[in-house]
């Protein structure tokens, strides 16, 4: 989304394959011309070249030396970065530490996210395993030919194969795709389409070259020290922050520097550029840019020389330097330490492990009786959602609001509510059943999100990126809207809980039809989920309603958001209904837990990635369709097998039939646990 | 019978599958809303009759599941609640169907105040002599056209057959044959051509195409689609070609939207590779309007953005004198129109005029000629625009002879808005007249020898369209008199040449200097018109002016000819629609529709724009021997108060913090005119300066600045600041709405909870305005029921999931025997409740 704007708006600078290149020779630095180049030069040169960066690609080296060379220098481990991390950096809307635009760039550059808490980025010239920051750093300041070192992912295989690149490796060298005639034809052909406002007509593999390039400008980017906006606005919170070759070049020549701010920052709208250049210019002197600048080059130089106490005390002072220009804009280190933190300790990440858990020790210990068994479970369940919960506290203080506003966000908030109502349920009927499909719906959920860019081998899946965004402005500062959205999102995790109940009561009727009880139980586990999820469902689009009202006057306006909320709500009181006419019975429910999911799923997911469109577009996207329709025809097989064996175990048994009558004409009067809180015979006619 | 019929309707199997239909309607709804828009599936499945009835049969169902059940047990209560709740939401729902108005308004700062709502829906309308109402349909036009025609891009989906496609390509494409392989091939790009050369070395049944190629052939194939002349007489000449396409080539080419000429070139390519291209599909059918009878069809092909041009002129009372004059060169006729006073340069050097007066006798001599009428004199005369609306000129002046009189006129507008009446000062004295009543006359201005006021028109609205003033509608929105001054009769050389406001005509011979080419027509005080033609290859000529009869012009060698083919003392341009050319719909343009009525055998395309507010303009057309005219225009709604436009502020920085997307749109509306009139004490600064006073005390004027604490008001040329402790009454009454806000009016307390005032909410603004904000109207009267029908299914649901144990408990420790055996079980049920007895006994 955001990429591909940049892509088109920034067109100036990304015409010709050579202007690409990053560094490299310096008549080439972002294609500006005449004065503009030269005050841009400057500024580089200033940050860059002092005597000490020689940029590395002054002549072409033989490959071989370059491995040897960068053999001798040791990446690893001894500086530290813990205040560089907590640099302030305004990206994407919102002001974040210096730490999670690393994480951010990198992940979107190579595509892999750290798995567990491993350091995640080999280097791939020493084996080495670097952190992001350290990664990033060094892109910056280019300490070792970047642009021929194989990070850029491509992650699809026919665009690998279409332009001719090596199908075994994944990642190339920002050279090798730089120069690939066809894949740049492949580009332009797509970038063509997309400015004439054709991008219907896109092909898949245009698609995919725009992702790539989209790297290859991230990664351009990145050498220029064009993301890095650490310097604050000078009065306003919500202005403009520039970097600081923006800031060098508005004090050398500001002129210029309004060509280079309308460039990078307002989309070539001058006026606006002028009026910021204005702003910094008028309110921060000489002596303090100097300073700024300065500090940083010291972090750079420690950094290149890797001098460890020369490093942490420059960046420790770049900070304060940068905090001191502008103290009433400046993030407060708390809150930049909060993010930091949640971008080590990876909550999700690590609370699925305890669900994993919970759910294999459960399994393994269902037959055990004994209490400490139960505790033990109990514990580690507990030991996840205390992860979980943290996690999305974390992100709901970094991000300033409740955090639904796109999948990622969605699927967390759904997997917490899952093992929220399991553990509300086993809480009232401590069956062990609740903790184990609540674990499961956890585990599913959180892994979903966690490991997806690395099944798919693409971060940038839109929709499902763990980036926390700016929230769109009419989901702003709404209190019923949050309400009405956590509400139904709260009923599709209900509906998912009772998935997975109808799967292991399946599964019994699958594997031991003739476990009646069991069944019977089961069938009113699920009975009671159903219902917390159709009250809120009920209520949640209701709510929607009112609130649209209040917005706007519309109580209800088709949308197919709320739409398919309204028929998610339909498919289950059709199950409930059914129940009731004896059309079907508990087994009946159970099924048709398992087949109105499909109605979530598309509520959820398939308006926004495959309908894709109308109001509720904050979460929309594309992509995903090809794992999401495989996955549900798989599990249609599963119901379908379970529906086989359950009718024709029912039609050899005579006895069973029997008994079941009496299951499903008039579920409250077994004496399962529920029976005190269980639901009235069909009423008759 | 009859309880019977209310068991089906109660029966819980008829719920299933009325729920069951309606899941699958919905789901339709979106899978339409997706491949079109949101406006057809609200036409074809939510607000469908059926759907309605549905909707019903629904509610009836949920009446009759609940009287059926009468007298109802205390543990039945929340399904009571629910039901009860639901048909009150449904009734809810019809109220708002039947009697909720939706709709925008398009609002511009210093505009006057609006008060018609413009509905979502259109209305189409097809007039024929023989009826006396018309045919009409009302529909949602607001799609774009993509909903009938779809897109004609070939896809890679759309090529069946690569090789054979290649193969025509290569082995008939370079032949000089004519054939469409030929056509196709040259309109290919060079490197395309030189690529699949050198293919055919290779040439085989199975042909080595990469996915680049096939892109690039594509993209080839596309860029034809876009080509205005691709089809050519010679290259088609054997080919099959669909009736389809037949109709499309048989229409002018300035007709056909950028989209059916797409299609258009799709038609002829699979027409030339029938093999080898999948025909593509409209997306929808086109749209048939009622038609006031059989023999007459009207089908909506299309419908683009379109723009208004000049096809003619039509003689109008209020109108100017107008002629057309069609410049024919290089052996294309060139329409002009114009209107007396105008001048157009259609090229370099070479100028069309139409001007008062005579022919000046001759450049070498300028300067009074003798004779009863001398040529080198005209009368002192201007033309005014005048402006009841407080602009900062509000009194335009367009000289055409002599010096400026240096008159201000005022036009001044009753309460209403209606009764315009001029007045202005001339030679000291104060004239006033009275618009309407003396439009299209001269009058002697006593007091003021030799002048005369000729009120050549009053536009409610006035609007300028190609350079043509006209009145879009008749409400006062604009209003505009037109009048022109004529004074003694001066030296047309001595006349100083005065700055033109309005862009105007010059002094008879000011021009002839500059532009050695030219044709002015005069119009004389004889009402005849004469020509005056400058040439630098054969000089001066003039003559009169026969209509339709060609003059030589002489410039160049280009045979250049011009003939004045109509005129009109009194006419007005007569308009038609066209496609916009290039790009989609922009905001705020107006969306056209192209018709095609088929009647008698025969078929005729027009392209039918929106009627102006509050009329419906009538194209007339002859189709077949009949006589049909269509009209269309948007449906509008008469809000019983007005609201204005105060300020519209789009700021930055409320977006994404360091963004310049917009995020926030804030419109601060007045409602009922009420802050027209501002209140001020006498001894106010203003007060004293103010040159307009109509009432002591009251203040009429424009508020041409506003802010939170103060606001700028103006009257006649003054402006004053006025802070808020001032106008306090004023900030009060001014309502303020941005995302998320919307306000209500009429303000009374139930409004809000009825429903019964109109919700004003930001919906939009326009593109490249900073003054124009377009407001969302809502009214739903029928809230109160969904408000109440709402909080009575939440609470329902509630009770019947977690509240039934206690009404059962309360009513089990109350009386026997307990309510299960109180229920009368179902037929099907009976064997279940048997068997349920067994197993008693058996436990027992």
């Amino acid at each position: 989304m955001q990429p591909h704007d940049r892509c088109t708006l920034e067109s100036g600078a990304c015409r010709s394959p050579g202007l690409w290149h990053p560094i490299g020779a310096t008549n080439k630095h972002r294609g500006l011309d005449g004065p503009q180049k030269a005050v841009a030069l400057a500024a580089l040169v200033l940050l860059a070249c002092s005597a000490w960066i020689v940029p590395a690609a002054e002549a072409p080296k033989p490959d071989a030396a370059d491995q040897a060379r960068y053999k001798d220098v040791k990446l690893d481990g001894e500086l530290d970065f813990t205040e560089l991390a907590l640099l302030a950096v305004q990206h994407g809307g919102r002001k974040k530490p210096l730490h999670t635009l690393a994480v951010e760039s990198i992940e979107q550059l190579t595509g892999r996210r750290f798995f567990l808490a491993t350091p995640y980025w080999k280097d791939p010239a020493t084996g080495n395993y670097v952190s992001a920051l350290d990664a990033y750093l060094s892109l910056w300041i280019d300490t070792r030919d970047w642009t021929r070192q194989p990070v850029v992912l491509v992650a699809n295989g026919l665009l690998r194969r279409e332009t001719g690149l090596s199908e075994e490796e994944k990642r190339f060298t920002f050279d090798d795709l730089v120069g690939n005639a066809k894949f740049q034809a492949l580009y332009e052909s797509g970038k063509k389409k997309r400015q004439e406002k054709k991008s219907a007509e896109m092909t898949d593999l245009e698609k995919e070259a725009e992702v790539v390039a989209d790297r290859l400008y991230l990664m351009r980017d990145i050498m220029h020290g064009a993301t890095v906006n650490c310097i604050p606005h000078p009065s306003d919170p919500n202005g403009t922050w520039i970097s600081p070759q923006a800031l060098a070049a508005i004090f050398s020549s500001p002129k210029a520097a309004v060509e280079l701010v309308a460039e990078d920052y307002t989309h070539g709208d001058r006026e606006r550029a002028e009026k910021i250049v204005a702003e910094y210019a008028g309110h921060y002197s000489a002596d303090q840019v100097d300073g700024a600048l300065l500090k940083l080059q010291a972090v750079l130089k420690a950094y290149k020389h890797r001098d460890a106490a020369a490093f942490s005390q420059a960046s420790l002072d770049l900070r304060r330097t940068l905090l001191e220009l502008s103290p009433g804009v400046y993030p407060a280190l708390e809150q930049l330490d909060r993010e930091v933190s949640y971008n080590n300790l990876r909550p999700f990440g690590k609370a699925w492990i305890f669900y994993l858990a919970a759910l294999v020790f459960g399994a393994l210990t269902f037959k055990v009786k004994h209490q400490a068994a139960y505790a033990a479970l109990f514990m580690l369940f507990l030991g996840g959602v205390a992860i979980h919960v943290y996690g999305f506290a974390l992100r709901c203080l970094i991000a300033g609001r409740p955090p639904v506003s796109n999948m990622f966000e969605s699927v967390i908030w759904v997997g917490f509510g899952v093992v929220a109502f399991g553990l509300i349920f086993e809480l009232i009927y401590r069956p062990k059943y609740f903790l184990l499909c609540g674990a499961a719906g956890g585990f599913f959920c959180l892994v979903l999100m966690d490991l997806m860019p690395v099944v798919l081998g693409n971060s940038m899946l839109p929709g499902f990126e763990s980036h926390i965004n700016p929230l769109v402005p009419v989901l702003r500062d709404n209190f019923w809207l949050t309400v009405h959205v956590l509400t139904i999102t709260l009923s599709y995790a209900a509906y998912a809980l009772a998935w997975v109940l109808a799967h292991v009561t399946l599964y019994k009727h699958l594997v031991h039809p003739e476990a009646k009880h069991e069944h019977h139980l089961l069938h009113q586990f699920i009975y009671r989920v159903i219902q917390v999820g159709v009250l809120l469902l009920a209520t949640g689009t209701i709510l929607g309603g009112v609130w649209a009202y209040y917005s706007w006057g519309r109580f209800w306006g088709w949308d197919p958001k709320e739409t398919w909320a309204f028929i998610t709500l339909l498919c289950y009181l059709v199950v409930l209904h059914g129940r009731f006419t004896g059309l079907w019975g508990n087994f009946g429910l159970c099924v048709g837990a398992v087949v109105c999911f499909q109605s979530v799923a598309m509520a959820w997911y398939g308006v926004n990635f495959v309908l894709g469109n109308g109001l509720h577009a904050y979460a929309s996207g594309a992509g995903g369709e090809e794992y999401v329709f495989p996955f549900l025809a798989v599990d249609a097989l599963f119901t379908a097998a379970a529906v086989y064996r359950y009718t024709s175990y029912k039609r050899d048994n005579a006895e069973s039939k029997l008994a079941q009558a009496v299951n499903d004409a008039d579920p409250e009067e077994g004496d399962a646990p529920v029976s005190a809180a269980a639901e009235p015979a069909p009423v008759g006619k | 019978m009859l309880r019977k019929l209310f068991e089906v309707f109660a029966s819980l199997k008829l719920a299933v599958c009325l729920l069951a239909v309606l899941i699958v309607a919905s789901a339709t709804g979106t899978w339409y809303e997706s491949k079109f828009n949101a406006d057809v599936a609200r036409e074809y499945i939510y607000n469908a009759w059926w759907f309605n009835v549905w909707m019903v049969l629904l509610g009836v169902n949920l009446f009759c599941a609940a009287a059926i059940r009468y007298p109802w047990k205390p543990h039945q209560t929340g399904f009571v609640i629910t039901h009860a709740g639901l048909i009150t939401l449904l009734i809810g729902g019809l109220i708002d169907r039947k009697w909720g108005v939706e709709g925008t308004i398009e609002l511009n700062r210093g505009d006057a105040p609006a008060s018609r709502l413009e509905l979502y829906d259109q209305q189409f309308a097809v007039f024929t002599p023989d009826q006396p109402e018309p045919s009409v349909t009302v529909f949602r036009a607001r799609g774009s056209m993509e909903d009938i025609l779809g897109s004609s891009y070939l896809g890679e989906r759309d090529v069946t057959a690569w090789p054979k496609l290649l193969g025509s390509l290569l082995e008939d494409g370079p032949m000089t044959a004519p054939c469409p392989a030929r056509r196709v091939w040259r309109s290919l790009p060079e490197p395309l051509q030189k690529e699949l050369k050198a293919l055919k070395v290779a040439a085989t049944s199975e042909l080595p195409v990469s996915a680049a190629l096939r892109s690039a052939v594509l993209s080839g194939l596309n860029d034809i689609l876009e080509m205005r002349d691709f089809h050519s007489e010679t290259d088609f000449a054997g080919v099959a070609i669909s009736d389809e396409c037949k109709r499309l080539l048989a229409e002018p080419r300035e007709l056909l939207s950028s989209r059916q000429l797409q299609r258009l070139n799709r038609l002829l390519l699979e027409a030339g590779f029938p093999d080898a291209l999948r025909p593509g599909r409209l997306k929808a059918k086109p749209l048939a309007l009622r038609a006031p009878s059989d023999e007459i069809q009207v089908r909506v092909v299309d419908m683009q953005a379109a723009k208004r041009e000049i096809a003619g002129i039509r003689a109008d009372p209020s109108g100017f004198p107008a002629l057309k004059l069609v410049l024919t060169m290089a052996g294309r006729d060139n329409p002009f129109f114009l209107a007396l006073g105008e001048e157009e340069t259609p090229m370099p050097l070479a100028t069309l005029g139409f001007k008062r007066g005579m022919p000046p006798a001759s450049r070498a001599q300028p300067g009074p000629q003798p004779g009863p009428k001398p040529s080198g004199k005209v009368p002192q005369s201007e033309r005014h625009y005048t402006y009841a609306k407080p602009l900062d000129n509000p009194d335009m002046v367009t000289p055409i002879a002599g010096p400026p009189a240096n008159v201000r006129a005022q036009l001044l507008l009753d309460e209403k808005g209606a009764n315009p009446k001029l007045t202005f000062n001339l030679q000291g004295k104060t004239f006033a007249f009275e618009v309407l009543p003396n439009a299209g006359k001269e009058l002697d201005l006593d007091g003021a020898p030799g002048w005369k006021i000729a009120i050549t028109g009053y536009y409610p609205n006035f609007k300028i369209a190609g350079g043509k003033p006209f009145s879009d509608g008749e409400k006062p929105e604009n209003p505009c008199a037109v009048f022109e001054l004529h004074g003694p009769l001066v030296d047309a050389v001595a006349s100083a040449k005065p700055p033109s406001a309005h862009g105007g005509g010059e002094p008879a011979d000011e021009g002839a200097e500059a532009t050695p080419n030219g044709i002015t027509v005069y119009l004389g005080d004889d009402g005849k018109l004469r020509y005056f033609i400058r040439s630098k290859k054969n000089g001066d000529q003039r003559g009169e002016v026969a209509l339709g009869a060609p003059l030589e012009l002489g410039w160049g060698n280009s045979g250049a000819k011009a003939a004045v083919q109509a005129f009109e003392p009194k006419g007005l341009p007569a308009f038609q629609w066209l496609p916009i050319k290039s790009g989609g719909a922009m905001d705020g343009q107006h969306i056209a529709l192209k018709c095609e009525v088929t009647a008698g055998g025969a078929t005729q395309s027009v392209w039918v724009g929106p009627s102006p507010s509050g009329s419906l303009t009538r194209f007339p057309l002859d189709v077949g021997g009949k006589k049909v005219e269509l009209a269309f225009a948007n449906m509008e709604v008469q809000l019983p108060f007005s609201v204005e436009l105060l300020k519209f502020r789009s700021p930055n920085q409320e977006g994404l913090e360091g963004s310049d997307q917009f995020a926030a749109f804030e419109s601060t509306l007045s409602f009922d005119g009420k802050l027209d009139k501002i209140v001020l004490k006498p001894d106010s600064a203003l007060m004293k300066s103010a040159e307009v006073q109509k009432r002591a005390g009251v203040l009429e004027g424009a508020i041409t600045n506003l802010n939170d604490t103060n606001l700028t008001f103006a009257i006649g040329g003054n402006e004053a600041n006025i802070e808020r402790g001032q106008v306090e009454a004023f900030f009060r009454q001014t309502h303020k709405i941005h995302m998320n806000h919307p306000t209500t009016y009429p303000v009374t307390w139930y409004g809000p909870w009825l429903g019964t005032s109109y919700k004003f909410s930001q919906a939009s603004f326009k593109q490249g305005s900073a003054e124009t904000s377009i407001v969302q109207v809502l009214r739903d009267p029928g809230w109160m029921p969904k408000w109440v029908g709402s909080l009575m299914i939440c609470f329902g649901i509630f009770t019947m999931f977690y509240l039934k144990p206690y009404f059962r408990r309360a009513v089990e420790t109350a009386k026997e025997p307990p309510p299960v055996a109180e229920q009368p079980a179902a037929k099907g049920q009976e064997e279940k409740s048997k068997a349920r007895k067994e197993v008693a006994v058996k436990g027992t």
